[in-house]
């Protein structure tokens, strides 16, 4: 396997050049006063988060997104029909079973 | 030693009355997923257990909501009653043998991502094309324990139809090979790697996704990939590694499988 770390040999080492003169810090003239806050939006619902609850609408297009990228991914492999099966249920249930309907609450 | 209760028995008793009904949509959840029933299998009564847990060892201090913090405790109750019941253990003699591996996966695909507890799909962003990378990694997971299953499940003839996962594994480097090899053959968690591996956790999450659309490219192109590099931060397990094997572990499994054969 190749090393991420090829060896790069040193040459020569300069020397450091000096520090003449270290400048003042400029003087702040004023700082503005922050403006009023207007008011605060509410959070974007599209953003999932742990705690976020999904539609029924939304499940559904997830569970399509699941065959569509199942057929991307398995369409030229060799695997047999039935583990394709078997796994695509698999996630479906899964997502299925990890959102929390609007409804039940 | 047990954790000292936070709350006053009050105020644990009416979060588990405001979080009840969250706590039972947890459970049908689980339910709905693996088609058992909520009730008569008891998954109502482990969420409210888990609930009452979480209540008792809350503390509002860390800065956590409520839901944020139980909902992965009460998801984990929920799934380890339905494995527990008669419903689970009937389906497993009884049904399609498609749907009995899709629930095994499923089963596994919750310790391989905890995050789906909370209703989270793994996946750097939260777009659209997040979400499909999110899939992709679902999917490509579950062929490999698919694969498991499989082998263990089926005759050593009808194996042959698992093998091209493990065919796909024996070609990548040992170190990755071993690394697919606990986590999802021998359980570990991809922490417990790491912490034998002496590395830091992010090092093996990382090498772990890498793993994972490395085999997903593989599929989804059907042609030769460029195998991952193991990455600097795992180098001294590699070479610990390399000093006691020479083979990976899928190559050597499927070297065995081929001598069999003969």
């Amino acid at each position: 396997m190749a090393n991420d770390n090829d060896d790069k040999k040193i040459g020569k080492v300069q020397k450091s050049t000096t520090l003449k003169e270290i400048q003042k810090a400029q003087t702040i003239d004023s700082v503005r006063k922050t403006g009023a806050v207007t008011g605060v939006s509410g959070a974007d619902s599209s953003k999932r988060g742990p705690t976020r609850v999904m539609s029924i609408e939304e499940r559904d297009a997830l569970l399509n997104m699941v065959t569509e990228e199942a057929e991307k991914m398995f369409g030229k492999s060799k695997i047999s029909s039935e583990q394709r099966e078997a796994i695509e249920e698999a996630v479906k249930i899964t997502i299925d079973a990890s959102i929390v309907d609007e409804e039940d609450q | 030693m047990s954790k000292k209760q936070v709350l006053t028995q009050e105020e644990a008793n009416k979060l588990v009355l405001e979080h009840q009904s969250w706590a039972e949509a947890i459970a049908k959840s689980v339910a709905r997923g693996w088609n058992v029933h909520w009730q008569s299998e008891g998954l109502d009564g482990a969420a409210m257990e888990a609930l009452i847990f979480c209540s008792r060892r809350y503390d509002p201090e860390m800065g956590v909501p409520f839901k944020s913090y139980a909902r992965r405790r009460i998801h984990e109750a929920s799934t380890e009653s339905a494995r527990k019941s008669k419903g689970w253990q009937k389906d497993a003699k009884t049904s399609k043998r498609t749907q009995r591996l899709a629930r095994a996966i499923s089963a596994d695909l919750f310790e391989m991502f905890p995050q789906l507890r909370s209703g989270v799909i793994p996946g750097d962003d939260d777009n659209d094309k997040g979400v499909r990378v999110g899939i992709q990694q679902l999917l490509i997971s579950a062929c490999v324990i698919s694969t498991k299953h499989g082998m263990d499940s089926v005759s050593p003839d009808d194996a042959t139809e698992f093998m091209n996962l493990a065919n796909e594994l024996s070609t990548m480097e040992p170190l990755h090979q071993l690394l697919m090899w606990k986590s999802y053959w021998e359980g570990y968690s991809l922490r417990g790697i790491a912490s034998e591996w002496e590395t830091d956790e992010l090092n093996v999450i990382r090498e772990h996704k890498v793993i994972l659309t490395y085999l997903q490219k593989a599929f989804a192109t059907g042609r030769e990939v460029n195998i991952p590099r193991v990455r600097p931060g795992l180098t001294d397990a590699n070479i610990t590694l390399k000093d006691t094997e020479q083979y990976g572990i899928f190559s050597k499994k499927i070297g065995e499988a081929d001598y069999g054969k003969r």
